[in-house]
């Protein structure tokens, strides 16, 4: 079984720390998890003086397998992950100008509960996390989730909070891409620019490839387009929430079976019967960009389906790590379940049921 | 005010594409930052060196941890990377007292312009060590 080498990652050089970025830990561990590493490399990110982490990082010359990875995350049990909006002090927080954040050509891999920044765009192509390459494998597993993704302003041909491209269409059955659990915003075209700036929040092309992308659970505002499947028929797309955006849902196909309870303020969602479309949403400060749910909101809370058993990707917890109800619980659509944690008498009579039939 | 973290030892792919698109070779470099940048336990020897460069704003020798990229564009206009690095310090062929302080020390202080500190070497001798990968030639430009 390969065993877990962490290593951690501080720009303040805290005490313990073995790399002050994430590209100097990227250049540093480089290397074949497969043979006499029979490892799971695993970059721990802290933050312990405030300092942003300022180097973009590209993930690539590894070798890799489904049981021998690469981590990159915070550690929940520490103090150094967001809170589910972006934070400065003591946050982790991946922040890049006029560049791509996180470039990775590499297949078992997992980026979890960073916070992700682009702040200037000065040129096309300029992606939080991104894979635009040739030659996607067969198989393999992205996991994508807990991050708070933030762009910016822009006049150039894909500016994207997640963009995945399979250039050569290469990409197997068996690679799956999943995508959940995210907060995603600012992601915007310039006012007056046309959609087709593709300035999107989560955009996954497998083009005539036959890759698999989830995208369950996430939160996606303030972009051109929200969430994107331009191959077609390649995206499984359940229970997001898309806000203010020009183009809520796009697929240039159709959405796998399974896809639905996805809800927008928009007029258009990915057709199915169970979507919520012209929702008003009530978020705790959408203007400061917290998009938490409040007790109050009519639009996504309730309304979600429960994914704890989903054949694809099971998971019970919200973008917060705070646990969804367990498998009898309705879930909430978007990236935050509204806090089960409260006692009975603090939710609303429906969330008050749920309680007490899950616990 | 710049620091260069120099990857001090290659790593390989065994996919040729793979190993020259990806995998840091002994000599490129990786990141930069400021003068009062302290380092990590593991950014040193034997993984890395670090060429102190005082005085120097990090922005005009971040050219160095630029990729080399394709000559043409993809169908889609873009330039893909073609080597992980651009440049590399050609560290074998530096002088034996120059790797000697490198291996026990882990760092060499570069004299740039009217600094007046203690130095190792000037850049003037450090960059007929920085190679161009691309056009195969060693680095004549002042800071």
């Amino acid at each position: 079984m390969a065993t877990e080498v962490i290593k951690i990652v501080d720009p303040d050089n805290g005490s313990g720390t073995n790399y002050t970025s994430l590209s100097a830990w990227e250049a540093g561990e480089q290397g074949d998890l497969t043979g006499a590493r029979d490892e799971i490399a695993v970059a721990k990110c802290r933050c312990t003086g405030g300092t942003a982490d300022t180097t973009a990082v590209t993930i690539e010359g590894w070798t890799t397998s489904a049981t021998q990875y690469i981590k990159i995350w915070t550690d929940p049990s520490e103090s150094y992950r967001h809170n589910g909006t972006y934070q400065t002090g003591n946050k982790y927080r991946l922040e890049v100008s006029n560049s791509t954040a996180i470039d990775f050509n590499e297949y078992h891999l997992r980026i979890i509960g960073l916070q992700i920044r682009i702040t200037s765009v000065n040129a096309h192509d300029q992606v939080c996390i991104r894979n635009w390459n040739t030659g996607w494998p067969s198989s393999g597993a992205i996991y994508i989730s807990h991050n708070v993704i933030r762009g910016t302003n822009s006049q150039y041909v894909y500016h994207e909070g997640i963009g995945l491209w399979d250039q050569s269409s290469t990409g197997g059955s068996s690679l799956k891409f999943f995508i959940y659990n995210n907060t995603v915003y600012g992601f915007t075209p310039v006012a007056g620019a046309p959609w087709k700036l593709w300035a999107s929040g989560i955009d996954f092309d497998a083009n005539s490839g036959s890759s698999l992308a989830y995208m369950y659970n996430n939160t996606v505002a303030y972009c051109g387009n929200g969430c994107m499947d331009c191959g077609g028929s390649h995206v499984k797309i359940i229970n997001n929430i898309a806000y203010q955006c020009d183009v809520p849902f796009f697929t240039n196909g159709s959405w796998l079976s399974g896809t639905g309870y996805n809800a927008t303020d928009g007029s258009t969602a990915t057709g199915q019967s169970s979507d919520r479309t012209s929702q008003t949403f009530s978020f705790v400060d959408a203007d400061n960009r917290d998009f938490h749910l409040q007790s109050t909101d009519t639009g996504a809370k309730g309304y979600g389906t429960n994914l704890s058993s989903d054949s694809d990707l099971p998971f019970s917890d919200d973008i917060d790590g705070q646990d969804r109800g367990g498998s009898g619980a309705q879930w909430d659509i978007g990236a935050d379940e509204l806090n089960s944690s409260l006692p009975p008498q603090l939710l609303t009579p429906q969330r008050s049921i749920q309680h007490l039939l899950v616990r | 005010m710049a620091q260069i973290l120099v990857k001090a030892i290659d790593a390989t792919h065994a996919d040729p594409v793979k190993d020259r698109r990806g995998c840091y070779k002994r000599g490129m470099p990786v990141v930069v930052m400021p003068d009062t940048h302290t380092w990590g336990l593991d950014e040193r020897p034997p993984k890395f060196v670090v060429l102190k460069l005082p005085g120097v704003p990090v922005e005009k020798v971040k050219k160095y941890i630029e990729p080399e990229r394709e000559d043409t564009a993809d169908a889609d206009g873009r330039y893909q990377v073609f080597r992980r690095r651009l440049w590399k310090f050609r560290l074998d062929d530096m002088p034996t007292a120059a790797l000697r302080k490198l291996r026990d020390n882990g760092e060499l202080i570069i004299k740039v312009g009217d600094y007046a500190d203690k130095y190792d070497y000037t850049w003037t001798q450090v960059r007929s060590y920085l190679r161009n990968l691309k056009t195969n030639t060693d680095e004549k430009a002042s800071l």
